[in-house]
């Protein structure tokens, strides 16, 4: 019988973060990298998997590491391109978080919507959940984690955030370029946003 | 499920962000040697005008009184 692998240690810092990835959600995905580095939490996502390794094994190994989820709602509509399908995988992996928070009772998961009352319509199993609604802005967005977290030493502000969010716009394109990149949506690239929200996030703490 | 989540952790080092993404603290430093560059170089603009414009229209204007 094979030996199973040793259980990781929960990550205390990790989010599991579950959005589209598509040029129109650029901002937000930016937005979201900036906000939780400001709460002092470190973004998990699909896009660090590798292709060589099982696509599904490893979500559900992500997603039992963190101990956060949130999961954006915001594409529920069909594709432009044909064929025109809706994309199902936010709402799947939000049904693999809420099964595994079900069962352990150590992870906490959260739903985010661009659009008010869709979610009521779009999966009405929900219903009774606190779904926030950020309206595909990035002061939205803040706001919406600013409402699901909360830090009991230092509680940063919007404005904070808003300057990491500053940081990582201004500097996408350098980091791009050195990743080889040409969108946001790589592993290396998303790495590489994560450790420069982190290091502006320890300059706002330095008071610099 | 509670309607917030109070983080009691402290703020992540970069070795310790390094370690959770599970890459090397080179790339973390290689990373904030592209935010340093940035604040080095000189602003090239402040106010929207080009840097010394407004000095230089100021002496062009004072030589001409003179």
């Amino acid at each position: 019988m094979p030996r199973r692998e040793p259980r990781r240690k929960r990550e205390r810092y990790s989010v599991f973060l579950n959005m589209p990835y598509d040029s129109a959600f650029e901002n937000l995905y930016l937005a979201y990298i900036a906000g939780l580095s400001a709460f002092g939490l470190i973004p998990r996502a699909t896009l660090e998997i590798p292709t060589s390794r099982r696509r599904l094994e490893r979500i559900l190994s992500l997603i039992e590491d963190c101990t956060y989820s949130i999961h954006d709602l915001s594409r529920v509509q069909l594709d432009r391109q044909a064929p025109r399908v809706p994309r199902f995988n936010m709402p799947f992996e939000l049904g693999l978080a809420v099964a595994h928070a079900f069962i352990h009772r150590q992870t906490s998961w959260y739903v985010c919507e661009t659009v008010r009352y869709r979610a009521n319509k779009s999966l009405s199993d929900l219903d009774g959940t606190d779904v926030r609604i950020h309206g595909g802005t990035i002061r939205g967005l803040f706001g919406a984690l600013c409402d699901v977290f909360v830090r009991g030493t230092r509680q940063p502000s919007v404005q904070e955030m808003n300057r990491i969010y500053r940081v990582l716009r201004r500097n996408l394109p350098r980091i791009m370029r050195q990743a080889g990149a040409r969108n946001p949506y790589g592993a290396r690239v998303f790495q590489d946003l994560i450790f420069a929200a982190r290091s502006e996030q320890l300059r706002l703490l330095r008071g610099k | 499920m509670s309607r917030y989540a109070t983080i009691k952790t402290p703020f992540p080092t970069l070795a310790e962000t390094a370690d959770v993404l599970g890459v090397s603290v080179a790339q973390a430093q290689r990373i904030e040697r592209i935010l340093n560059e940035r604040t080095r170089g000189r602003r090239l603009k402040t106010n929207g005008r080009l840097r010394k414009r407004v000095a230089r229209h100021a002496a062009k204007r004072a030589s001409k009184k003179a």
